[in-house]
């Protein structure tokens, strides 16, 4: 039975939906905005200081029971349940699998670490080609320069920060070059509303170190607020914070950072515990109807409106699409990207207290981001910056990544416990793979998930240029450990056994070509045009940033042309100088 | 203290093969002390209500094999025979990698008698078992036991937070100060706090905003 007709439904309440549903609401358009997890209050997470709830039992992120997904490595082998999630217990790390569910999405479990992407991650393809030339990139490969740059970007990374709360220091304002310690950030049209946050205990240890070998080191960003913000509290440094909900509502997830302004307009309805299983079309295809969704106890339901919103997830996002039959140029699902990460995990000579903050109460270093990397190693594809994470752990999490080589039961396992938890410190960095026409998702033709509805399948490997890349920031950060004079230390493989990692995208491609891109630079369906499909599966090539504020960013694009404003694109001053330090070659290397 | 799902003589049981996956030293707490078995008898009967079968079938096939073996059960056998059962069915304390990622050092290595000895009596006899479900079983356990030590004591293991003081973790925190951000602060100052702790804070507190001005000046 339908019911009455919305302006807009957006599927997702995630961190673009949920940007993209109160934006609209707050323009007078009447939106509903499905979600297949719980609507949450303040009063949810009060005691979230819980790391059996959270972590060992992932009470706020989907599971292979309620949400199966399948993988292969090759489009010749057989698919299984995601293995890398499968423990003991049948529970799982929930770094390695789809984000969070219910209002608030992934950005209520994530760290909140923000980077904006530099101008030459927009050209990544024809950057490579002309550095590295044309033939170096394997021959399968289907990496795409962005349909965007980065100036077309920037007032809407702007507004991401000032909008929803994003702390840190910018080193690329106009007029404020003193301030400047990252000289490879890409322009900026003013600072951040907040200050960084409080460093890590051992972050100090990380930046001086990386300063001595000559790198330069510099406070990332965070989608935690450092001060008081708008309604929103500090940070209170818990250190209860990726993987956990925020219990002041510091961290910038959109159920606090946006949708409250979208629900006070009295325009938008959330429907918690709805999961939408396909969009609906007009007879001729050419027009999305709505969306059927089950209800909470079970019951399918239709709903109409004049547009529709996708905004829940790369890969839910794709499978929706396969399974409502919306793929007619064959893109839907293909160029999956991923990261890898080269965990490297160690001790440092005095306590590090790793349960004081969170993660993002760290530092960087941009010295080998992108095609800086070249200059060091031009068998590197590209490069990513290394980032330590000072905080955020729990005696759980580290007895569950310890170096293989400890004990793992008896007196050693105890006394390794004992004698390391609190000098724990780690440092990461991210890497994506280069998408080929062997990384994609499609319906797993086997398997059906308890509503009766296709489950995806994953086909993805890490390539051997992928492994070189982590294998490349490996060694830097051994170097770096070293000066640091971590004690021991241990690393994750170039080639890990995941291949979901909270970061996947570029399934629902953006671009200019109906044939070869499945949607435009706003998110919009080529092939219907009436709906939006948003987030990271818009990215056509992938980098060495977390991907979220970039999402936001594009999901800020989708409300303008939505609301038929004109897009920002911003040229600052400072962009032609940095342009050329952009090519340089800095650092001790 | 009773249970909810393990017979007196199943928890025995979980309790002495929990007790050698983390075992007490001296003033260090082991998974007896920390209550442990409780943790997991909870778990089974809630969360884990799944896992039933694997410890009512696996703990049948551990006391079957047990008797075969040993000619007793499993709670009563000394530590080294006790440790010699977890090495057969968990696999070493220390698994030795051919590809071990590069470390700057390498734990000790284990006492050869030990392993030598143990192979020789499993190989030396003629019981059959059902070695899967015995390896399932000390899987979970091992987890288990883990999750059992360092939980919050509201889930019924790590009694008097004995899993966070013995590795220096000050427990469910509203927050940390400046001062004790501070690289190299001595964290065991201070005090351990529970999750029924902070929800003896909450009553008194009205707004969200005083986490951040009482706890973090």
């Amino acid at each position: 039975m339908a019911q009455k007709k919305f302006d807009v439904i957006v599927v997702g309440a995630g961190a673009s939906g949920a940007i993209v549903a109160s934006e609209l609401a707050q323009q007078g358009l009447k939106v509903v905005c499905l979600d297949k997890g719980p609507a949450y209050t303040d009063e949810d997470f009060k005691m979230k200081f819980d790391e059996i709830r959270y972590y060992a039992r992932g009470a706020i992120i989907p599971n292979m029971t309620s949400d199966p997904m399948t993988w292969r490595e090759g489009s010749k082998d057989s698919s299984k349940l995601l293995p890398w999630v499968d423990g003991p217990l049948g529970t799982v790390n929930p770094l390695h699998l789809p984000p969070s569910l219910g209002t608030g999405g992934g950005s209520i479990h994530w760290g909140g670490a923000c980077w904006r992407f530099r101008e030459t991650e927009f050209t990544m393809k024809s950057t490579i080609e002309e550095r590295l030339g044309k033939d170096f990139l394997p021959e399968d490969n289907t990496l795409e320069d962005w349909p965007i740059s980065y100036q077309d970007l920037e007032p809407y990374y702007d507004r991401v920060e000032w909008d929803l709360g994003i702390s840190g220091r910018g080193n690329n304002i106009a007029g404020e070059e003193h301030l400047s310690k990252n000289p490879w950030e890409a322009p900026r049209a003013r600072d951040y509303p907040m200050p960084p946050l409080r460093q890590g205990p051992a972050d100090q240890r990380f930046a001086e170190a990386c300063s001595r070998l000559g790198f330069h080191p510099f406070r990332t960003a965070a989608a935690i607020a450092s001060e008081p913000f708008k309604d929103r509290s500090g940070c209170t440094y818990c250190g209860f914070c990726h993987g956990y909900a925020c219990h002041v509502n510091a961290k910038t997830s959109t159920h606090v950072a946006t949708l409250p302004d979208g629900l006070k307009s009295g325009n938008l309805e959330v429907r918690d515990y709805c999961r939408v299983y396909k969009v609906n079309m007009s007879n001729d295809g050419s027009r999305a109807t709505g969306v059927s969704y089950y209800d909470p106890q079970g019951r399918s339901v239709d709903i109409e409106a004049d547009r529709v919103v996708l905004a829940c997830y790369a890969l839910e996002n794709a499978r929706l699409m396969l399974a409502s039959g919306i793929n007619k140029n064959g893109q839907v699902g293909k160029h999956l990207m991923t990261h890898a990460f080269g965990f490297f995990m160690g001790l440092t000579p005095e306590s590090s207290n790793p349960f004081m903050g969170p993660l993002v109460a760290s530092t960087a270093i941009e010295d080998f981001s992108g095609e800086l990397v070249h200059d060091y190693d031009p068998s590197v594809f590209w490069g990513a910056p290394i980032i330590s994470w000072p905080g955020d752990y729990q005696p759980l999490e580290i007895a569950q990544a310890m170096p293989e080589n400890a004990p793992r039961w008896g007196a050693g396992f105890r006394d390794w416990m004992k004698d390391n938890y609190t000098r724990i410190w780690a440092m990461y960095s991210q890497t994506a793979n280069i998408p080929t026409h062997e990384t994609y998702v499609d319906l797993d033709p086997n398997r059906k998930d308890q509503y009766g509805q296709p489950v995806l399948r994953m086909t993805h490997g890490w390539s051997e240029m992928d492994q070189r890349a982590v294998e490349f920031l490996l060694k830097q950060k051994r170097k770096i450990a070293a000066e640091m004079n971590l004690t021991t230390w241990w690393e994750e493989t170039s080639n890990p056994d995941y291949h979901l990692s909270t970061h996947e995208v570029g399934t629902h491609r953006m671009g200019e070509n109906p044939a070869t891109s499945v949607v435009d630079i706003f998110g919009r369906s080529h092939e219907v045009n009436n709906l939006f499909v948003i987030g990271g599966g818009q990215f056509p090539s992938y980098h060495g940033y977390n991907p979220t504020q970039t999402i936001q960013a594009l999901a800020y694009m989708t409300v303008d042309q939505m609301l038929d404003k004109p897009m920002m694109s911003r040229v600052l001053p400072s962009m032609e100088s940095l342009l050329d330090l952009a090519g340089g070659r800095h650092g001790n290397g | 203290m009773a249970l909810t799902y393990f017979t007196d003589f199943q928890a025995k049981t979980v309790e002495a093969v929990a007790e050698r996956i983390i075992p007490a030293n001296g003033d260090d707490a082991g998974a007896t002390e920390a209550g442990v078995v409780y943790y997991i008898d909870r778990s089974v009967t809630g969360f884990s209500v799944n896992l039933q079968r694997i410890y009512r079938l696996g703990l049948r096939e551990l006391e079957r094999y047990c008797s075969d073996l040993f000619h007793a059960q499993f709670h009563e056998l000394e530590t080294d025979q006790q440790d010699e059962i977890v090495r057969d069915l968990l696999g070493p304390e220390v698994i030795e990698t051919s590809a071990s990622p590069a470390s700057g050092q390498l734990p000790e290595p284990l006492d050869q008698d030990i392993v030598d000895d143990g192979h020789r009596r499993l190989a030396d006899s003629s019981v059959r078992v059902d070695r899967e479900i015995l390896r399932r079983l000390f899987a979970v356990i091992r987890e288990h036991t883990v999750e059992g030590y360092f939980c919050d004591p509201v889930y019924g293991g790590n009694r008097d937070t004995v899993g966070w003081k013995l590795v220096g973790f000050p427990g469910a925190q509203w927050g940390y100060t400046a001062e004790q951000m501070k690289p190299g602060f001595d964290a065991s100052t201070i005090v351990i706090k529970t999750l029924s702790d902070l929800r003896r804070d909450l009553s008194k507190m009205t707004d969200n905003k005083q986490y951040y001005s009482n706890e973090v000046k």
